[in-house]
Formats: C-alpha cells, sequence, structure tokens
C-alpha cells in the first residue's frame, strides 16, 4: 500500500493539495486579494482521471479548461505535478506529468533523486509541452512532492533552497510522517518573518 | 542594435510580490517612450520568483496589444532557472539565449 503525510503552513491555500494526488500552486496576482487566485479545481483534475486519462492528458486538459475559465487574463497561471500511483506487490509505480512544478524528489537508500519531467505551466498558452514519466516506488521508498514556497523560504542566512531540502530529506529517510514532520520543523527552525509563498508538503510512501 | 527605437529596463535587486509594484512601474514607464522594442533585463536581480513571471507575462501581454517586440534577458542563473522550470524558454525573444554569452 501507500502511506502518505501532508503539512501545510497556511490551510487555507494548501487545501487542494490535501484533496488530491495533485499539487497545485495557486500563482496569486495580489496578497491582499487570494480569493480570485487562479485555483486549480480539485473536483475537475478528478473528473479527467475518471475518464481514465493519463497524467499529461489530464493536465493538457486541465490547462484548457483553465483558459476557458479564466479568459486573457495575464500573469495568472498555476503550476501543477500530477502523479497516478498503480499499486505493486512491491511498491507502486508512479506515472508524472509536471506542468512547472519543482520535482518530485524520490528517497531511495538515502539518496534524493528528483523525477524529472519538464512541462509547461498552465492557464496561459493553448499549446502546452507536458511530458509523462514512471518511476517506481520500492517498499518503504518515499516521494516528497514540494510547492515552491519551501525552496523559496527565507531566513537570515538567505534562502532555504534545493540543497537544504535535499540535506534534510536525506537525514530522515525514516517514514513519510517523520519526513513530513522533519521538513516542516526545519523550516521552521530556518525561517525568519512571514513567509511569502504557501509551502505545502506531500509525501508518499511504499509500504508493505 | 538595429536601428529601430528601443528601450531597455535593467531590474536590479530582488522581485518578488512585495517590489512587484516598482518593477512594473519601471516597466510602464519604459513603454511609454512608446519604443518598436521593449528589451526588461532579469539576468541582475538577485532575487527573482514566478512573480517575475508575472511581470513578463503582462508586458507581454501589452507588447502585443500595443504593436511592440518584447525580448528579455535572463543571464544564467536564477532568472532563467525559473524561467526554464516553467517550460517558458521558447515562450519569449530570450535575446541572451547562450547562457553566459555576451550580453
Amino acid at each position: 500500500m501507500v502511506k502518505y503525510a501532508t503539512r501545510l503552513h497556511d490551510e487555507a491555500h494548501g487545501i487542494a493539495y490535501m484533496e488530491t494526488l495533485v499539487a497545485p500552486v495557486l500563482e496569486r496576482p495580489e496578497r491582499a486579494r487570494p480569493r480570485r487566485a487562479h485555483r486549480v479545481d480539485p473536483a475537475h483534475v478528478r473528473a479527467e482521471i475518471s475518464h481514465g486519462l493519463g497524467p499529461a492528458e489530464v493536465l493538457t486538459r486541465l490547462n484548457a479548461a483553465m483558459l476557458r475559465q479564466i479568459g486573457d487574463s495575464p500573469g495568472r497561471f498555476a503550476t501543477v505535478a500530477h502523479g497516478q500511483l498503480t499499486l505493486t506487490p512491491t511498491g507502486a509505480t508512479m506515472r508524472l506529468a509536471n506542468a512547472g512544478h519543482p520535482p518530485p524528489l524520490l528517497l531511495r537508500h538515502g539518496n534524493v533523486v528528483p523525477v524529472e519531467a519538464p512541462g509547461t505551466m498552465l492557464g496561459v498558452y493553448p499549446d502546452v509541452a507536458v511530458t509523462e514519466v514512471s518511476c517506481t516506488l520500492h517498499r518503504n521508498e518515499m516521494s516528497v512532492l514540494y510547492t515552491d514556497g519551501v525552496t523559496e523560504a527565507r531566513g537570515t542566512d538567505g534562502f532555504y533552497g534545493p540543497d537544504r531540502l535535499e540535506k534534510v530529506l536525506r537525514a530522515a529517510n525514516v517514514g513519510a510522517e517523520a519526513v513530513a514532520d522533519r521538513l516542516l520543523a526545519d523550516l521552521d527552525a530556518f525561517h525568519s518573518g512571514v513567509h511569502r509563498d504557501e509551502i505545502a508538503i506531500l509525501v508518499l510512501e511504499a509500504t508493505p | 542594435m538595429t536601428g529601430e527605437r528601443t528601450a531597455e529596463v535593467v531590474l536590479t535587486g530582488e522581485l518578488d510580490i512585495t517590489t512587484y509594484a516598482d518593477a512594473e512601474k519601471q516597466v510602464t514607464a519604459a513603454e511609454q517612450t512608446t519604443p518598436a522594442l521593449l528589451i526588461i533585463d532579469l539576468a541582475g536581480l538577485q532575487f527573482v520568483d514566478s512573480t517575475g513571471v508575472r511581470l513578463i507575462l503582462a508586458a507581454d501581454q501589452r507588447a502585443r496589444e500595443q504593436s511592440r517586440r518584447l525580448a528579455i534577458r535572463l543571464g544564467d542563473g536564477l532568472a532563467r532557472r525559473v524561467f526554464a522550470a516553467l517550460g517558458l524558454l521558447d515562450k519569449f525573444d530570450v535575446l541572451d539565449t547562450q547562457p553566459s554569452g555576451p550580453p
């Protein structure tokens, strides 16, 4: 089976992340008007998935739906990583498509391996190039999805950054809950002032 | 450069949600000089996030409405990584296509 753990810094803005195995990042036009953000509708994504479409096709259709919905509104866009998991006797396989979201990180034997699937962000261009990749989660391996609010968190020593993220994940390779907790705790310890962007973390773990 | 009238905005410092309005002011001020080509240089920014993309998307929209060419410089640091991660390198006229190349 696959366990998952999610951690949010701001429930109101990360809830869609929790609801599906999709990771919408909301690109807000202005802080003061978060409700007018370009929201990815999890119900819409679920509907596309229920049609049996693969991840790249889901994101392509989601892009078309967003364009219909918002029309010509420059500066609003969303990044989405969308994975579809299939359970196997030894873990799970994940088909992944990624429209501009930070690449998911695989935690495997103490290593941190990004799953690269380059793709165009959604909501602006009618023609998006979205590639699809597959990866395997063996038993006790994990996949960490996160918003760029993680790597762009600010501390007195600069930005959190991908290197520190990788270091923390490598040291915390002990179960989805613990990985999510340790990462969020380390972010809190690092960061100073107000978080400027959403922080949402989703950790998937293949378990026996 | 060619003989066409060009305006260039070189952004410095950090470009995020807190400095967006100021950066946009610089861009619109340059637009008001009605150049045929507007260049926005993000290469020298110490920090830029998706806010920078938003700035360029809006400028690109206005450029199309006002029949102006828009080009950008990304350097070989964070700005290029942000645009690359969002799949945008082929969506804009990026002047410094060779990272570390001459301006």
